[in-house]
Formats: structure tokens, C-alpha cells, sequence
């Protein structure tokens, strides 16, 4: 739905997004990371036709950036960083302004179905000045969905939002993708990336890293089992270590982290040599890496001497189905 | 629904509840509207012979040299001509100040609310935009200048003698109304257009409207002081003047309003 090839904005001298190739299939969340000024924003610009790339070319909806600028914009839906709502005028006039501007046929419906369906059809003659900060949120989403798009483009949607708020706006993002539609979601919080996107992109001006959670933690930090025992002998350790597909073995206490190529293959062998060995195994785990941490080493990594640039290939990171 | 109209429906829902900014708008028309009846009741009450000084005779001179048929007429009556012609001029006042406001609050009051963005994300062009602001600002500004002048002509028929309106209301009059009136209007929103791509707040953007304001108070002042009277041939000199300004400021406005110049440099 959404593809890009050596994508690259420089403003004044100053390269602000790099070389971005990506490809984002049809009904998939995808999440966008990266720290301030790492070019998100820009990136989202461009995908809406809103500002044109230095070099580099995209297709968003079938529709060619630069040639067909008109087409991808009245078939993106936008959520700005900032709501940016008209305060003077009713949660009901901004609609109807945009469902007019987009061309959408039935804009009296469509207003209505999206103020009822986020909850602002009992405050829809309201002045938006008067509406808090989640609600003005929530009626940029309706802005964004007037026009039935098949993408949209979310930057930063649940910023400064209370928990609640964010919880509500999360589970209706989570439910568009039930509805087919292809999303980009910016975002600076990993929980909620984490929870939502199929795939994330962690950018700090250039791609520094495409795929799943799963396969990003598993690229990062291998897959580790954490085995707590009664006791820890000698013993058990030798066993553990002749076993030839563990890859490494610490020993913390009377807990062992071992580090195993594929666990789901080779948890009952080990658990069988450590039973064997005499061990009383109380607990058995794998190893979790939260986002967070991944994040942090990727921005580590790039902000280093190894550059993880050159091996990045898009085409071979696995997909999320 | 045009763009345009869609934009301009919009603008005018948002102005309806602007009190302020309408209010900043009636005042001057109301100003100039009432400011010469007072003065044409309240001199002659007040200082009798305040209003036949010398540059009321300098002034009468003037006019009899340009219509001779005045000079026959009752000084109190001529004393009425005066006065209301001088005003006429300050109506532009009004198209001037009244576009001014609507176009700088329009576009940067969008800045500070940080709408341009999404807006620009539809499918409407710049032009588009531009226009619906552009009508959105002149239209009013215009129009509240047509009513203030035609409640002039009204008070003037009701409290004047009879041969004082069809002396104001006269050619130069009307053209100072009717075609100055709607040019000054768009070279006011077409400076406004431009000095809102750099002010971060609508009181500043609209300092511009000094530049716009200080030659009618030049052209005001000195025909008070009878050193010249405006005749048709000046206003329509003015006019092809302000058509060519106009295109000018509009065009330089027009290349400003662009997508991307309005996202990454008017910040």
C-alpha cells in the first residue's frame, strides 16, 4: 500500500530523512521510532504529498509521489502531531469542512458516524475550544477517517494523552486495522508501538533497523532461557556446558541464563540433561527484552562507531504474517 | 461544493464568532460614519464661526474653481459639502483595516492553532486556499464599507439640505466607494497574505496596514487644509495604479502560499 524507495528530504544543506526504503503492505500497522528531530514528521509530510522529497521515490495508495500528489491526498487520512481543530467552530462544522473539502458525498452521515463512533455525537454543536485535549484527539482521528481512506497517517496520536485517553484511542486505532486499513503510527512510545504495529522502523534520519519486535529482540539480543534451580552444582554446569547447542551459560545465584539458537527445539532436551544431572528445576523461562531496551540500543548503536546502515535490507527482514 | 466556497463558509462561520475581530471591524466605519454628522451639528453650535475660518475659504476657492455653481450656494450648505467629501475619503479606511484584520487573523491565527497543516493535507489547492481566504477577507471588508457609505448617504439626505448629497455623492465619491474602495481591499489582504508568512502574531502582521494608512491620512490632511481636491480623473489614474499593486502583492502572495514554504518555513 505504501512504498518507498531511497526516500530522502534535505532542507537548507540539512538532510533530515535519508535513504528510507520501506514497504508497508495492505491492512498492516506499522510503527515509525525515533528520537526528536530523527524525521518522522518529514517522513509523514512526504507520504502525505504535503512536502516533496530531495530525491528518491514513493507510491502511496497506486498513487505516484509528484506525479499524482492530488489522488494521494484525498486518499490519506492524516493525524497531525498537534489536533489543529478550528476552536471556534462545533466538533460538527469541522467535519462537514473537511468531509467538503475531501469531496465525500454523504458528509452529513459520514460526521455523524464518526462523531458517534468516538464518543462526541452529545458535545457535536460545542465550540472544540471547549473540548479537552483526549476529545480534541479524538475528533482529529474522525477528521483523518471522513473520507474512508485506505491509509492513514498518524503522527504522534495519543501525545499528552492521559492513560485513559490513550487506552481509548489505542484500542480504536487497533480496531481500524481490523477494518483493513494500511497505518503508519509515529510514535515515541514503544509500549504502545509494541502493542500496536505488525512492524516498526526505528529511523534516526536514515532506517536504522526494519521487522518485528520479536525478530528486532531476537537480532539484537539472541534468545535466552533463564533456568532457576534448588541448587546449583558443579555438576549441572559441566552437563550443561557439554551440551553442543547452547551457546553460552552464565550463572547468577542458582539461576542460569543459557543462551540456545532455537529453544523451542531444544528446551526439553536441556531440562532433560539438567534432570538428569540431578537438578530440581523450579522455574523455566525465556528471556524478555522489552522495546524499550532494543530502542536504546539501536539508538546507541547508530549514535556509535557501527554503523548498522550498509547491512540494512528491508527484503530480508520477515514480515509479520 | 467548491473549495473556495467550502473555505470561504468556513472563514465567515469562524468570523461570525470573532468578537473581537468584528468589533475592531465595525468601530472604524461606525467612527467615520458618525464623526462628520457631529462635527457638521456640533460646530456650528459650539464654534460658530469655527467652521468659516480661512482654510474653509481656501478650500471653498478650490472648490468653486473646479464647480463654479457652489459658489453661489449658502456657505452653510458648502460648509455641509466640505466636510462630508473630506470623510469620504476616510471610508477607505475601513476596507483597508477591516481586510487587513481578517486576512492576518485568518492565517496567522492557522499558524498559532497549527490548522494549516491538515487543511493543507486535503486535496485543495493553494490557489484554492488562497482565494477562499482572499474573498473571505475582501468580501467584508467591502461590503460593511458599501453599508457604512450608503447609511452616509442616508443621513446626509435626512439631516443635510438638499443640494449637499448629490455633491458628495458625486463620481468622485462613488469611485472613491465603489472601485478605490474593493482595490484597496486587496492590496490590504494581498500585503496582510505576505506579512503573515512571517509574524508569529495577528497584532503585528497588522502593522503593515501603517503603510496602507498613512498616505490616506496624507491625501485626508492636506485636502482639509485645501491644498487640493480629488477629482474623477485622479481616481481612476488611482485605480489603474492600484490594479497594477494589486496583481503585484497578490501574485508575491500567491508564490508564498505554498504547501510546502507554509509547513517548513512560515513556522
Amino acid at each position: 500500500m505504501i512504498t518507498t524507495k531511497a526516500l530522502t528530504k534535505v532542507y537548507n544543506g540539512k538532510v533530515a530523512v535519508e535513504a528510507l526504503t520501506l514497504e508497508i503492505r495492505s491492512g498492516e500497522i506499522f510503527g515509525l521510532l525515533g528520537p526528536n528531530g530523527a524525521g518522522k514528521t518529514t517522513t509523514v509530510r512526504m507520504l502525505a504529498a504535503l512536502i516533496a522529497p530531495t530525491s528518491g521515490e514513493a507510491i502511496i495508495g497506486g498513487h505516484r509521489l509528484g506525479e499524482d500528489d492530488t489522488a494521494i491526498r484525498r486518499s490519506v487520512g492524516i493525524v497531525t502531531e498537534a489536533p489543529g481543530m478550528y476552536e471556534r467552530l462545533s466538533a460538527r462544522e469541522n467535519l462537514e469542512l473537511y468531509a467538503k473539502l475531501y469531496g465525500v458525498s454523504n458528509a452529513t452521515r459520514q460526521v455523524e458516524k464518526y462523531l458517534r463512533l468516538l464518543g462526541l455525537w452529545d458535545r457535536r454543536d460545542d465550540p472544540v475550544g471547549t473540548f479537552s485535549k483526549g476529545m480534541k484527539q479524538k475528533l482529529a482521528l474522525a477528521r483523518a477517517l471522513v473520507h474512508e481512506p485506505k491509509v492513514l497517517l498518524l503522527d504522534e496520536p495519543t501525545s499528552g494523552l492521559d492513560p485513559q485517553m490513550t487506552r481509548i484511542v489505542r484500542d480504536f486505532i487497533a480496531d481500524l486495522k481490523g477494518q483493513g486499513r494500511t497505518i503508519l503510527l509515529c510514535t515515541h512510545n514503544l509500549d504502545e508501538a509494541e502493542r500496536l504495529c505488525d512492524r516498526i522502523l526505528v529511523l534516526k534520519t536514515r532506517p536504522i533497523a526494519l521487522g518485528t519486535p520479536e525478530a528486532l529482540r531476537r537480532r539484537l539480543f539472541g534468545r535466552h532461557i533463564l533456568v532457576t534451580l534448588e541448587t546449583v552444582t558443579e555438576r549441572i554446569l559441566e552437563r550443561v556446558r557439554a551440551l553442543d547447542f547452547v551457546l553460552d551459560l552464565q550463572q547468577d545465584g542458582n539461576q542460569l541464563r543459557i543462551a540456545l539458537s532455537d529453544p523451542e527445539r531444544q528446551n526439553p532436551l536441556l531440562v532433560r540433561a539438567l534432570v538428569e544431572a540431578g537438578a530440581a528445576v523450579r522455574f523455566l523461562t525465556e528471556e524478555e527484552h522489552s522495546l524499550e531496551e532494543i530502542y536504546l540500543r539501536l539508538i546507541e548503536e547508530e549514535g556509535g562507531e557501527r554503523p548498522l546502515h550498509p547491512p540494512f535490507d528491508p527484503a530480508k527482514v520477515p514480515s509479520a504474517r | 461544493m467548491s473549495p473556495v466556497l467550502v473555505i470561504l463558509q468556513k472563514e465567515w462561520a469562524d468570523l461570525r464568532r470573532h468578537h473581537l475581530l468584528l468589533f475592531s471591524m465595525v468601530v472604524p466605519a461606525i467612527l467615520f460614519l458618525t464623526l462628520p454628522f457631529a462635527l457638521v451639528i456640533l460646530i456650528p453650535v459650539l464654534d460658530p464661526s469655527g467652521w468659516n475660518d480661512r482654510s474653509f475659504h481656501r478650500m471653498i476657492e478650490l472648490l468653486g474653481r473646479v464647480e463654479p455653481d457652489l459658489k453661489q450656494l449658502d456657505p452653510f450648505v458648502v460648509f455641509h459639502i466640505y466636510i462630508f467629501r473630506q470623510f469620504v475619503l476616510m471610508f477607505l479606511m475601513v476596507p483597508i483595516l477591516g481586510a487587513l484584520s481578517i486576512a492576518t487573523y485568518s492565517i496567522v491565527g492557522e499558524k498559532q492553532n497549527r490548522t494549516l497543516e491538515p487543511l493543507l493535507a486535503t486535496p485543495i489547492t493553494t490557489t484554492e486556499l488562497l482565494w477562499g481566504k482572499s474573498l473571505a477577507a475582501a468580501l467584508p471588508a467591502t461590503l460593511l464599507t458599501w453599508i457604512a457609505f450608503g447609511l452616509y448617504v442616508l443621513g446626509m439626505r435626512a439631516l443635510s439640505p438638499p443640494p449637499v448629497l448629490p455633491r458628495v455623492a458625486n463620481p468622485v465619491g462613488l469611485g472613491l466607494i465603489f472601485l478605490i474602495g474593493p482595490l484597496v481591499a486587496v492590496l490590504s489582504l494581498g500585503l496582510g497574505v505576505i506579512v503573515s508568512s512571517r509574524a508569529k502574531d495577528p497584532r503585528t502582521a497588522q502593522q503593515i496596514g501603517v503603510i496602507l494608512i498613512l498616505p490616506l491620512m496624507a491625501l485626508f490632511i492636506m485636502q482639509m487644509r485645501g491644498f487640493f481636491l480629488l477629482r474623477f480623473r485622479w481616481i481612476l489614474i488611482a485605480a489603474l495604479a492600484l490594479l497594477v499593486l494589486d496583481v503585484i502583492v497578490l501574485k508575491i502572495g500567491a508564490r508564498l502560499f505554498q504547501r510546502e514554504a507554509i509547513l517548513t518555513r512560515w513556522a
